[in-house]
């Protein structure tokens, strides 16, 4: 299963729009302004678990040999799964956590997830032996 | 989502996704691993296809099949192995195969 083009595009106007009616209300008075930030930083968070869960699903053209395919296929699910981790963490931290403490762990969990997931590519890329992941 | 559901209802099936987690198989290698006829392991294999669990093509003649599941439907099924939803998967390959 892909993401298709007009769905992306879909997802970011709505994030865009989003964001600006959450402005609008903090301008208007409707809303305190830590209320706006929270709600944009919780759907910023699960967009990124919702596409952390879609990664193990977006298989490539299959691989020459079963090594090199498992390879792939253990890379895509420990990636997606530290994506999907680290969005859930990023909405949660923003939901329930002081301002004070969501901002630099949800964005460090983000930050290692985002290094776990290209550590993981490029083991996979350069043929590094995992018959356990 | 419903179908996802259907797929991860039947022990069998759910087998087939555990054994795929080692890597893609092969029709032929999937079905000598269980006490059940070809086709109705085809039909199996359709079902988790149609729900997208599995991606299928061919390599010759055969058909080789890789697990397509997102971290979600992961979760969904270690939750139906731990918990055995539906019963377990009958695990004696066919006589005469080498599995």
């Amino acid at each position: 299963m892909k993401i298709g083009i007009a769905t992306s595009i879909a997802a970011a106007l709505f994030i865009l729009v989003a964001t600006l009616v959450l402005r609008e209300l903090v301008h208007a008075g409707m809303l305190d302004g830590s209320v706006g930030t929270r709600a944009v930083m919780m759907a910023n968070g699960v967009i990124v678990a919702l596409c952390g869960n879609l990664i193990p699903k977006t298989l490539a053209a299959p691989r020459a040999s079963l090594a090199a395919e498992r390879r792939m296929q253990a890379a895509l699910r420990s990636a997606g799964l530290a994506m999907t981790l680290a969005g859930a963490l990023y909405a949660l931290l923003w939901l329930a956590a002081p301002e004070a403490i969501a901002q630099p762990v949800s964005l460090g969990a983000l930050g290692l997830a985002f290094l776990y997931t290209v550590h993981r590519i490029l083991r996979c890329k350069w043929g590094r032996a995992d018959q356990t992941a | 989502m419903n179908g996802v559901f259907k797929a991860l209802a039947d022990p069998t099936r759910r087998k087939v996704l555990e054994l795929l987690r080692q890597g893609p198989m092969t029709a032929g290698e999937l079905s000598d691993r269980f006490p059940v006829s070809r086709p109705t392991m085809s039909a199996h294999f359709n079902i988790l296809r149609e729900a997208g669990l599995i991606a299928a093509h061919r390599d010759g003649k055969s058909i080789v099949y890789r697990l397509q599941l997102s971290v979600l439907e992961d979760a969904l099924l270690s939750f139906g192995q731990l918990f055995g939803i539906g019963g377990t998967a009958p695990a004696t390959p066919r006589e005469g195969s080498s599995a």
